[in-house]
């Protein structure tokens, strides 16, 4: 069995470990990139999101390099995310593609475990281990990301903190061991404080949006690195990890909703799938706790981002917080991008040191 | 009381059951006039630019009734068949909210959430709460509730029979003298959101147009509801919106179906749900050999290009049959 699965940020690096400690053979596709992007935008229906075509386009070229096992997670909408996985299935078959399909769908996630558990043939015991490291390295990588975003704005070096990032989490993502990983995180994290500088503290932005754009930097034009350049500290509101913790957990889903529910109140009243509820739970906490403002990332066509953003706009004026917002598709280019990061990194500098108070 | 409604989305699906309601409440119903020009450049001005061009038409809708109403009509419907994984579109259940954000000089929105996944008859629940909040007594309701139901099922039944909300098909033809079907007419069967297929300014008059060429129409209302059911069981997962689930099962339906020449697709620019209902048709009718047509509508759809689509359409199957 050879098993793939499409990027997302950083989410290769648990699941090649846990496939790893399996036994299983693994094809990763490359990082997503113009050729990838290529390759899905030629066989997805048109008006489907860029995650979608960049998924589609890392799972074909998977299995050109021979995968035979493609492993997808399911949902119950009424984001088309759930729908992805049985899509992607049916227009790779029309392709010719012969391969298994494993689906991880909530409802019957108990059972689709346990039949992949069988079909490798490993114990229990070997899964939930793999599993644990594998979340173990997702907590640490996130971490370390958390760290890195915080620190860039403040580093003189650029090029040579992205060199630390990139070294300690190969260091993590080579780990056996959970003792071994919490070792590599804590020298990584050292590592990036060491370069920090201390200056004036710059203008914080809230970067909101949903989980794939937000956690795939070719997705979303790599806008963090971008803000950083310019003086401005990015904080991602949802990552991979945080996301599981507080979505998937059964015994933290109910406090999360409740208070996500709590925050919107007034902008939107309901649950509308997808990652609107958190867009506007995170747009409006962030407003509240002294962000100086918010950038809405979000691909071009998503139902749920769309509401939140028309929210976003009445959240704006309310909270009197500047807010930019990108839609993202295969079409968008980089300039574009950075002419308008550096005109927003512009207002808020002019905001916090009231060079101009009209701004 | 004058309760305004607009005339878009799911009104086409549920007019009836509203109208009736408020009706044998007393209350006077203001529906907005129909889709036109200058509705769709309010849409345009109060929607996010993002949004799919329902979306900006109901926003228009909306402000259309906006000074000739007490109480506007957006129903949040989130869950009307019971099944469990089956909602709206995101842009629907949200839609309130974004008439909110957007449209700050309205009058009150009436608060109306159906999800019939939460409790047992959590409809009549809902229809109970909204008459009292127009203070009106239980038993008045449940009459109102009743007729409402009533209506609305004999609104279904006419549509299974071929008629377009507006007006019937017959009628149609009397008054505007369109010729009579040839003995063996083209069927085509055209599926697509009653939003976009029933309102003539969005589709730049596409049903119109087919009768106008001779051609037996086929809609997914016209599949019965048992059939739809039956043809769910052949697809991987269950879609998770009520309308698109409609339109995929009613297409699988007449793909098997050996009275149908062909399929047209209809669909809005940028919507979402469409995204994965299109390709799901696609490659069914590319397996079964059923020609397909895709058309997409937007702001600047105009006549000149659907007509030359649909007769492109229509003449390759005239050549498949032989007629040409």
């Amino acid at each position: 069995m050879k098993i793939t699965f499409p990027h997302m940020g950083g989410v290769y690096i648990p699941l090649k470990t846990l496939f790893e400690e399996l036994q299983v053979e693994v094809v990763i596709p490359p990082f997503n990139n113009d050729e990838m992007k290529g390759l899905g935008c030629k066989h997805s229906p048109e008006y489907s999101c860029l995650p979608f075509k960049l998924i589609l386009g890392n799972v074909l070229h998977s299995l050109e390099r021979g995968a035979d096992t493609v492993i997808m997670l399911g949902g119950s909408g009424p984001c088309r995310f759930g729908y992805f996985g049985h899509l992607l299935n049916m227009i790779a078959r029309d392709l010719g593609y012969r391969f298994t399909f494993i689906c991880l769908e909530p409802s019957t996630l108990h059972g689709d475990i346990r039949d992949f558990i069988k079909k490798v043939g490993c114990g229990y015991r070997t899964f939930l281990r793999a599993l644990m490291l594998g979340w173990k390295k997702l907590e640490a990588v996130d971490g370390l990301q958390k760290k890195y975003w915080t620190c860039l704005p403040y580093s003189r070096d650029k090029e040579k903190s992205q060199t630390v990032l990139r070294n300690a989490v190969d260091q993590i993502a080579a780990c056996r061991s959970v003792p071994e990983i919490k070792s590599a995180a804590a020298a990584g994290s050292n590592a990036l404080d060491s370069l920090r500088q201390a200056t004036d503290s710059l203008p914080r932005v809230a970067v909101v949006g949903d989980i794939y754009t937000l956690n795939e930097p070719y997705s979303n034009q790599n806008i963090e690195w971008l803000l950083a350049e310019q003086g401005i500290e990015p904080c991602r509101s949802i990552y991979t990890s945080g996301w599981v913790k507080n979505s998937l957990l059964p015994w933290n889903k109910k406090a999360y909703y409740c208070r996500a529910k709590a925050f919107a109140k007034g902008y939107l009243e309901d649950c509308i799938g997808g990652f609107a509820l958190d867009t506007v739970y995170h747009a409006v906490s962030s407003a509240e706790t002294g962000f100086d403002g918010i950038v809405h990332v979000f691909p071009v066509t998503c139902m749920p981002e769309i509401v939140s953003r028309q929210v976003l706009e009445k959240i704006s004026l309310e909270k009197k917080i500047p807010i930019m917002s990108l839609a993202l598709d295969e079409h968008m280019e980089r300039t574009g991008v950075e002419t308008r990061v550096e005109a927003f990194a512009e207002l808020l500098h002019g905001k916090k040191h009231n060079v101009n108070q009209n701004l | 009381m004058k309760i305004g409604i607009p005339r878009t989305l799911t009104y086409y699906a549920y007019k009836p059951l509203w109208e009736t309601f408020f009706q044998d409440l007393g209350c006077e119903i203001v529906v907005s006039e129909k889709t036109s020009k200058g509705i769709l450049d309010k849409g345009v001005e109060f929607a996010v630019n993002d949004a799919c061009i329902p979306i900006k038409l109901f926003h228009g809708h909306v402000h259309n009734i906006g000074n000739r109403a007490d109480f506007i009509f957006v129903p949040r419907l989130i869950n009307l068949t019971g099944e469990k994984t089956v909602t709206y579109c995101p842009k629907f259940l949200g839609l309130t909210d974004m008439v909110r954000a957007s449209m700050p000089d309205l009058p009150p929105l009436l608060d109306f959430r159906i999800d019939l996944r939460e409790k047992w008859k959590a409809r009549r629940r809902e229809y109970e709460r909204l008459g009292c909040l127009l203070g009106m007594s239980p038993g008045r309701i449940g009459h109102a509730f009743r007729s409402a139901k009533r209506a609305l099922r004999s609104y279904r039944r006419r549509l299974s029979h071929g008629n377009d909300p507006e007006r019937a098909v017959a009628e149609l033809r009397e008054h505007t003298g369109i010729p009579s079907l040839p003995s063996r007419p083209i069927t085509l069967a055209v599926v697509g959101y009653p939003y976009l297929l029933y309102d003539d300014f969005v589709n730049a008059g596409l049903m119109t147009k087919l009768y106008n060429m001779g051609i037996r129409i086929l809609t997914p209302e016209m599949v019965p509801e048992r059939q739809l059911l039956i043809k769910a069981k052949g697809l991987p997962k269950d879609l998770f919106w009520t309308f698109s689930n409609q339109v995929v099962r009613s297409a699988i339906y007449y793909i098997d179906d050996s009275r149908v020449d062909g399929i047209i697709h209809v669909t809005a620019f940028g919507c979402g749900p469409d995204s994965m209902v299109g390709k799901l048709i696609e490659l069914e009718a590319k397996q079964r050999g059923v020609p397909y047509v895709l058309i997409s509508l937007d702001e600047h759809t105009g006549e000149a290009g659907i007509l030359t689509r649909l007769e492109a359409f229509v003449d390759m199957l005239r050549y498949r049959r032989g007629e040409l």
